[in-house]
């Protein structure tokens, strides 16, 4: 029954959980809130981590009613993410486990949020959406990897999101993802924007620099409204991700899908492909925020999964890549 | 599928006239005739013009097979029946869909009939009991052939050069598939 | 307005895809297939009017360009926008690619290997030939492509052409090639040296095959450049 802790800091989520056995003990997180019109930087990201660590991890230990000798195993997220972040959090799990004298294991972002989604929704195999700030992925499970079947080949779909409440001086509190769901709840006129689907992929660029670009124009001469702006965008990119997570569906037999990632809590995507789920008589699972959005107990879930397989991390090993591919991770713990 | 009918004015005289249903609108049908040697081209039009005669009445120069007459008059009758026709009735809608533009007065004059055609088709849209064509061959002052002969009429050069159709499409394409795609897409590749 | 395919009588159902439906029927004297796109009601309603009106206009278009250039494409009989269905030629006897090299058993023998590389060949100059028309196809899978064996020889038909689009970009090309082979690769395992071919193939019949094999190296990159960081 192994007690395992997660560090996850990948980007401006700092998050520190505690897992045993498929029950989440402790997951508290801070997230580093900018102001409205920027984005979250490296540095001061990494400042951010570092400042509330500690704080972070007493809470973390207290929720759980656990001291340090409880703790069987100390994982981190080593990828994919933000350079400084990303270190910053793995120097405090190095730390701690030399300090209380565990294994640790380097988990990837992504199967953390795959894992989790599958430990809290009981998906058996489902196609999995991935999206966030900083990825957007269609997955499946095959001989012993997450493959990737479909994904964007530009910039995530958070992030277009992220950078058009920028535009809109959204605020970023809670997130700005939130801030232009409610915003799109008061929309009513759909703008055409372009939609871009590729084969299995999509890509994001192209509409948010036209979405830029038209902003202004169509704010300005009052065509529209920034609701009506903020509902066109979800409109369109949630169907273009419906759209090829259907596609992998039908190309698997896959009757399940799972959505993960922050912009998993949005309920308007939710709802988009649960109409899908329906009309193929599929079975659409997702969870709500404590789990969608950067976690530590997701990275614990994944290395527990993969401490009990017999995995743990060389220290000579234990450093961080700002890339790392859901399918470079072989997964040990399914057939 | 074809369907012989027995026109009812003179039985000595052999009936070519062919009837087809329509696979898309299971209740109507394109009846087809075509004639050689017909004179007073003029007189036809007028009457063509005067609304006497409900049929549209086709240069055969620039038809290559029957095929592309069905696919025209499929289109013409999808526009009767979604009321997106673009001309004034279904007759001169057989013709505007035959013609690869966009211009009804430039259709009408390249593929409707003029003095300088010879062989003219005759084309009837729900022509049930017979009587449109039979009104046509009233009219027409020529003589009825089978349709088998469609192509002893056709013009290849002009179809090529109306259609712009050039060598290098035909090298992978028949003549009929180049005409007809350009039919069926029409308002679609603008 | 026209009758839908499911009610009509001799029309069967041979695919029901994510998006459309494919039946074989009969059109004026001629089989031909039907490809039904229907409804996704996930979609705003005028969103979803809009996506299926482009799409058919797209495919209306790509297979009146393709047929232009010589590409083997099928030809239209009717496109119904009533009931977003179009009437196509029906390519036969046929295989896809995808069928074809589903048969061959691995590991290939040489003699597999030298059919799989003369489809290579053909893929690639047509490939090379539909982006020199600035078409790009936007779903090239080996589902899309179209075997038909008159004798010995072979004609390749291309299909499926909702996705597409016209563009000069590089990049576009590239993407275009980059579609084919996360689908090549991932239908058909062990075919990298197959997928060569056609590469070198496109490039010996594209001007520009240079440029936009840059692109497609680029794209492949894009989630695969490996960062070490502390």
């Amino acid at each position: 029954m192994p007690t395992v802790i997660g560090f996850e800091g990948s980007a401006n989520k700092l998050g520190i959980g505690i897992i045993r056995d498929g029950e989440v003990l402790a997951n508290p997180r801070h997230t580093y809130i900018t102001p409205p019109g920027q984005g979250f930087l490296p540095r001061d990201t990494a400042k951010h981590h570092q400042e509330h660590a500690l704080d972070v991890l007493k809470q973390c230990m207290k929720e759980a009613n656990l001291t340090p000798q409880d703790i069987d195993c100390v994982c981190y997220t080593k990828g994919p993410g933000m350079g400084a972040p990303l270190v910053s959090t793995a120097v405090v799990a190095r730390t701690i486990a030399q300090l209380w004298g565990v294994p640790i294991i380097g988990v990837n972002h992504c199967i953390g949020h795959i894992e989790m989604g599958r430990l809290i929704t009981k998906a058996e195999n489902p196609v999995v959406l991935y999206v966030s700030g900083g990825n957007t992925q269609v997955i499946a499970y095959s001989q012993r990897r997450y493959r990737i079947f479909g994904e964007t080949i530009d910039i995530a779909v958070g992030n277009c999101l992220d950078r058009f409440a920028r535009i809109l001086k959204l605020s970023n509190d809670p997130s700005p993802g939130y801030n232009i769901e409610q915003a799109a709840k008061k929309g009513n006129i759909l703008i055409d924007l372009p939609y871009v689907v590729k084969g299995m992929d999509v890509s994001f660029s192209g509409i948010l620099s036209y979405i830029e670009d038209v902003a202004h124009k169509k704010l300005k001469s009052g065509e529209c409204t920034p609701e009506d702006l903020c509902f066109s965008l979800q409109e369109t990119i949630f169907a273009m991700l419906v759209e090829i997570t259907e596609r992998a569906m039908a190309h698997c037999g896959s009757q399940e899908v799972l959505i993960v990632g922050g912009v998993g809590c949005n309920v308007r995507l939710q709802e988009m492909m649960g109409a899908m789920a329906k009309e193929r008589n599929a079975k659409l699972f997702a969870t709500d925020m404590r789990f969608c959005i950067d976690n530590g107990a997701m990275i614990a879930q994944a290395g527990w999964e993969m401490f009990t397989s017999g995995q743990t991390t060389p220290w000579d090993e234990t450093w961080c890549t700002q890339r790392y591919r859901t399918d470079e991770v072989e997964v040990t713990w399914r057939d | 599928m074809t369907i012989y009918r027995q026109s009812k004015s003179d039985m000595a005289q052999e009936d070519h006239i062919k009837t087809f249903p329509m696979d898309v609108f299971p209740h109507s049908t394109i009846s087809v005739a075509m004639f050689k040697d017909v004179r007073k081209i003029d007189e036809l039009k007028t009457h063509i013009v005067g609304g006497e005669i409900d049929a549209a009445i086709v240069s055969s120069r620039m038809i290559c097979d029957l095929f592309q007459i069905l696919v025209a008059a499929n289109k013409a009758v999808n526009a009767k029946t979604t009321g997106k026709l673009k001309t004034r009735n279904i007759n001169s809608e057989v013709v505007f869909c035959l013609s690869p533009s966009n211009s009804i007065t430039d259709s009408l004059k390249k593929f409707g009939v003029s003095p300088e055609d010879s062989a003219v088709i005759a084309v009837t849209v729900d022509d049930f009991d017979g009587q449109k064509m039979q009104v046509v061959l009233q009219h027409i002052n020529g003589e009825m052939v089978p349709l088998e002969q469609l192509h002893r009429y056709t013009d290849e050069d002009t179809v090529k050069k109306v259609y712009k159709i050039n060598d290098v499409e035909l090298q992978k394409s028949s003549l009929l598939d180049s005409v007809v795609t350009r039919i069926a897409v029409k308002e679609f590749a603008m | 307005m026209a009758t839908k395919p499911s009610d009509l009588s001799e029309v069967d159902l041979i695919q029901q895809g994510a998006e459309a439906r494919v039946y074989s029927g009969h059109f004026a004297g001629e089989p031909c297939i039907i490809k039904e796109r229907f409804k996704k009601t996930y979609r705003h309603p005028t969103l979803e009017e809009r996506l299926t009106q482009r799409r058919i206009q797209q495919e209306a278009k790509a297979l009146l360009r393709c047929r232009k250039a010589g590409i083997a494409v099928p030809s239209v009989y009717f496109i119904d926008s009533t009931n977003n269905c179009i009437y196509l030629e029906k390519i036969e006897p046929s295989l896809t690619v995808r069928e074809f090299i589903q048969q061959l058993p691995l590991p290939y023998s040489d003699e597999d290997n030298n059919k799989l590389y003369a489809i290579a060949l053909k893929i690639g100059s047509v490939l090379a030939s539909l982006h020199n028309t600035d078409t790009i196809h936007g779903d090239l899978t080996t589902s899309n492509m179209l075997l038909k064996f008159p004798h010995d020889a072979f004609e390749l038909y291309l299909i499926d052409f909702g996705l597409s689009q016209v563009s000069q970009l590089h990049e576009d090309k590239g993407v275009d090639l980059y579609v084919l082979e996360k689908a090549f690769l991932s239908t058909h395992p062990k075919t990298e040296h197959v997928f060569e071919e056609i590469l070198k193939s496109y490039q010996k019949n594209n001007k520009k095959a240079v440029e936009v094999l840059k692109k497609l190296d680029e794209v492949r990159l894009r989630g695969r450049k490996r960062v070490m960081v502390g």
